[in-house]
């Protein structure tokens, strides 16, 4: 279950809606209170007892906190893990790996992976060849969506082309 | 006259109507998350700490790009608003207690946010449907500022950032889309939530926790780890370019159905005959009035007007007639009912002096 809104991304999602279709079948929504009122497009539900927002992320750190005697601290910063849950922030970069495995599994389940693929401080700015490359995988991606196949694949070998020459 | 007010009155640079896909694309934006290496992140800075902190990223910016710095933590209320309503800032930002501020490029298409969430927040914007271009403009001002400032970085995990949904790239691309008609049919719900399938989020026009009054959506990436800024920025025009196009759809199938259309062209009417003639005019329903007002000018629904009002004047009305704006201009206008009367007043003018004009 998310442990953060789905819909502002940020604060903790408190407010877990099934939605039944008539027809059958049904859909999740994982939301914040502020979220659900504003809306206007999910029904506003009263908050779940507290018992059931318990997240697994929550529970990986108090297994952490048990064997610590007590809720950890960063050396460095001084906040708790406590604390990152209650605001979705962290005190300092070291938190990072203070907090160690409850966080890594935030990220997988947040980002849906663990390992940066983009720049790295010291690299050169962007080159056109890499700005053209973001344009064709858009207009790729919008050709298979709108299932213009040989343009689509007209796209893709002008990216592969791009690709092969960088 | 303080340094922010002075923008009153001036377009905003990122509102270009009616722009590209039929006016439906307002504007792009591009945010990039920093932080300073070995720096704690700005809610456990220490105030003395916090404010160096802005000189530090101020003196890096001026070099970096032509602008100047605005102390938002010295501002009043209103100036404060007044930058959340031009888009430049978040709203955590105007609501700091502790030291923070805005470098605002002398382009008006640049704002660092310093001291928000993250140290810093790089963000360009521009109007209509260019995230690429911003992507580029954005990297290549990271890389002026990265030879003055050292930032957090994890060979594994990237940028570090405040908050894990920021970390990897620290990349957000935005775009403003308008959605009437997706609203009004009911199609937007199925739109939303192919979008979250792509992890990709819509918001309110100032972010989360916003209203979506007029039908003002923001429509960005949720995730920044894993793909690179290229990829991210193409995820999010392609899906951009769906919504447009749904949108476009959807005011076509009104347009053809004469029970809908006739209760769209009643909407715009109303909203025509509201806009010049209220005497009292609450911001919320000035938004929502002028949101159907550009609906009707996209479909030539005011075609029928002798003389129809122009892009520009709808796009001066949204701006200029939010409360902060309508105070930095008119002093006196500090109470809302005030400030109620001379929107109406205003927008009345503004729409009549289009039907003089042409």
């Amino acid at each position: 279950m998310p442990t953060t809104c789905q819909r502002c991304g940020t604060r903790p999602a408190t407010i877990h809606v099934t939605e039944v279709a008539a027809a059958g079948g049904h859909a999740e929504a994982h939301l914040c209170s502020a979220c659900c009122q504003s809306a206007g497009w999910l029904p506003a539900v009263p908050p779940p007892p507290v018992a059931e927002l318990v997240a697994s992320g929550a529970t990986a750190a108090e297994d952490q906190d048990d064997e610590a005697g007590n809720d950890p601290a960063c050396p460095t910063c001084g906040l708790q893990f406590s604390d990152y849950q209650q605001a979705n922030l962290f005190g300092c970069a070291h938190d990072y790996t203070r907090f160690g495995e409850p966080v890594e599994d935030l990220i997988r389940r947040w980002h849906g992976a663990v390992r940066h693929n983009g720049r790295r401080p010291g690299e050169a700015a962007l080159d056109e060849g890499e700005s053209r490359r973001a344009a064709l995988q858009a207009e790729l991606a919008d050709a298979i969506a709108g299932e213009r196949y040989e343009e689509a694949a007209r796209l893709r070998d002008q990216l592969r082309l791009l690709e092969g020459g960088a | 006259m303080s340094d922010v007010t002075d923008l009153a009155g001036l377009p905003a640079p990122w509102l270009g109507s009616p722009g590209e896909h039929g006016g439906v694309v307002l504007s792009s934006r591009i945010r990039l998350a920093r932080n300073l290496e070995g720096w704690h992140f700005p809610r456990k800075l220490p105030p003395a700490r916090a404010r160096t902190l802005v000189e530090k990223i101020a003196e890096a910016a001026a070099r970096a790009c032509p602008g100047r710095l605005v102390r938002v933590d010295r501002l009043e209320g209103a100036e404060r608003q007044l930058l959340v309503e031009r888009q430049l800032v978040s709203r955590e930002l105007a609501a700091a207690k502790r030291a923070c501020g805005l470098w605002l490029g002398d382009d008006q298409r640049t704002a660092l946010m310093i001291g928000e969430e993250d140290h810093l927040r790089l963000q360009l914007f521009g109007p209509g449907l260019h995230l690429e271009q911003l992507l580029t403009d954005a990297v290549a001002l990271d890389v002026r500022l990265s030879r003055d400032l050292e930032w957090a970085f994890d060979d594994r995990l990237g940028y570090l950032t405040a908050c894990h949904s920021n970390v990897g790239t620290g990349l957000r691309a935005s775009v403003m889309l308008h959605l009437p008609a997706l609203a009004e049919t009911g199609e937007l719900k199925v739109v939303l939530r192919a979008l979250e399938k792509l992890h990709l989020a819509v918001r309110g026009r100032f972010g989360e926790g916003s209203e979506p009054h007029g039908h003002y959506y923001q429509l960005s990436n949720r995730r920044t780890l894993g793909m690179d800024e290229p990829g991210i920025v193409a995820l999010v025009h392609g899906a951009a370019l769906r919504v447009v196009e749904a949108e476009r759809t959807a005011r076509e199938s009104m347009m053809a159905d004469d029970v809908q259309r006739n209760r769209l062209e009643d909407k715009v009417w109303r909203a025509w005959a509201v806009l010049t003639s209220a005497r009292v005019l609450p911001s919320e329903e000035l938004v929502d009035h002028l949101a159907w007002l550009r609906l009707g000018l996209a479909l030539g629904v005011l075609d029928t007007l002798s003389h129809r009002p122009t892009w520009a004047t709808l796009d001066r009305i949204f701006v200029d007639c939010q409360p902060a704006h309508l105070q930095a201009v008119h002093p006196a206008a500090v109470d809302s009912a005030w400030r109620d009367r001379l929107r109406a007043e205003l927008t009345r003018t503004w729409l009549t002096a289009d039907v003089t004009r042409n």
